[in-house]
């Protein structure tokens, strides 16, 4: 009964701020490498330019015509998208800990999402209505995509619930933070496909369509378009601040973070001592070779070169 | 010294518990029951995406080529 008074205690910690956390996951993502960011977009775009043409085609003149073969070949872009971003949300979490970034056991990470991600289109929209468990839910599917490439079904499950329950409060004001930045976004996307048509029209006096009517603001796929955009734009912030959540999480039951520091100490160490080497060859050598001390060197062996027409080194007998 | 009755049969379940235990939804331990159950959740969860995506299509079939009606939109703004 104490234990689980404790583990609660824990759990409702407050851990770092949703602001500060965020913070961080700017800095993450500005850090990341072109590779990193690779792997997102490799992922997302297709899942995205198929998810638009499905929604035009089903709401346009087609009907339910190639609606089964559209729906399937959806629902694999939707799994490759969650791996790919697993393997994003993996690398940066790679990067956190000071570890090497490599593709490790594909098929398990694939498997992995395949088990558990469909199920996010059922539970976070029934979580939302029920309103209560929406900020949990959404934290244990952000995990799964995070914690994919730790291990198998069963301990991906275990980690993600386990971190998903840890600093509630601080779960729940970055859904908020999240949700209002992604208002944001929205609005001033909207904004510039508003202004950009006029100010070409003023400015350049470009007549293009957008500018001869605002009627396409309206219609449900520039809609749709738009709230994709916003979540690009959004999502890799989303995927990183989950990450430093996970981290955090786990430095509190293993103390990762000192491992972390003690790597980056290590690979810092070796780097110094390698240019401390470097410098003190450069600056030894010359002066070495200056000072006539090659001799031992040219002795040890046999004949170096065609000592005919070379001057007499310092040391050499005289004939 | 003989044998005790119902090892062979005790070593057999204890076997079969091994197997069970380690493939509660667990790729990769080598177990083919493990791999067969994994496979089994991973086509549960393709035909649950699939069936949410031809729900959606079905829905969407339904949806309005404008959210505004002309009406609206005419009085905001200038219609062409």
């Amino acid at each position: 009964m104490t234990a689980v008074r404790v583990i609660h205690a824990t759990n409702r910690q407050k851990g770092k701020g949703s602001v500060e956390i965020m913070e961080e996951a700017a800095g993450l993502v500005r850090r990341a490498s072109a590779a990193d960011l690779c792997c997102y977009c490799l992922g997302t775009f297709p899942f995205v330019s198929y998810f638009l043409l499905f929604f035009s085609r089903r709401s346009g003149a087609e009907g339910c015509a190639g609606l089964v073969s559209d729906s399937l070949a959806l629902s694999f872009l939707f799994l490759w998208m969650k791996y790919w971003q697993s393997v994003y949300a993996s690398r940066l979490l790679a990067g956190v800990r000071n570890e090497r970034k490599e593709f490790l056991l594909p098929c398990r990470q694939a498997a992995v999402q395949t088990v558990f991600q469909p199920w996010s289109l059922f539970l976070l929209p029934l979580s939302l209505l029920l309103t209560l468990p929406f900020p949990w839910c959404f934290a244990f599917f952000q995990n799964v995509t995070v914690l994919g490439a730790e291990g198998d079904v069963r301990t991906v499950f275990r980690r993600a619930y386990r971190q998903s329950l840890l600093f509630p409060a601080q779960n729940l004001l970055v859904i908020l933070f999240v949700l209002n930045l992604s208002l944001i976004v929205y609005l001033n996307l909207c904004a510039a496909s508003f202004l950009i048509p006029l100010l070409i029209k003023k400015l350049l006096g470009i007549e293009t369509v957008f500018s001869r009517s605002h009627h396409f603001l309206f219609t449900p796929s520039f809609l749709l378009f738009l709230a994709v955009l916003t979540y690009l734009c959004v999502d890799p912030f989303v995927k990183a601040a989950y990450v430093l959540r996970c981290y955090y999480g786990e430095c509190r039951e293993t103390g990762a973070h000192l491992l972390s520091e003690l790597r980056a100490l290590r690979r810092s160490a070796a780097r110094s001592a390698a240019l401390l080497l470097t410098a003190t060859f450069l600056l030894a050598a010359p002066r070495y070779l200056s000072s006539g001390k090659t001799e031992g060197l040219l002795i040890s062996g046999s004949v170096p070169f065609d000592r005919k027409g070379v001057d007499a080194f310092p040391g050499d007998p005289v004939p | 010294m003989r044998k005790r009755p119902g090892v062979k049969f005790r070593f057999l379940s204890g076997k079969m518990k091994d197997i069970c235990r380690g493939s509660a939804i667990r790729m990769g331990n080598g177990h083919p029951l493990s791999v067969v159950v994994t496979l089994f959740a991973v086509a549960v969860g393709v035909f649950v995406l699939w069936s949410v995506f031809y729900s959606l299509g079905r829905v969407l079939v339904h949806v309005p080529s404008r959210v505004v009606p002309d009406g609206i939109a005419g009085l905001l703004l200038d219609k062409p």
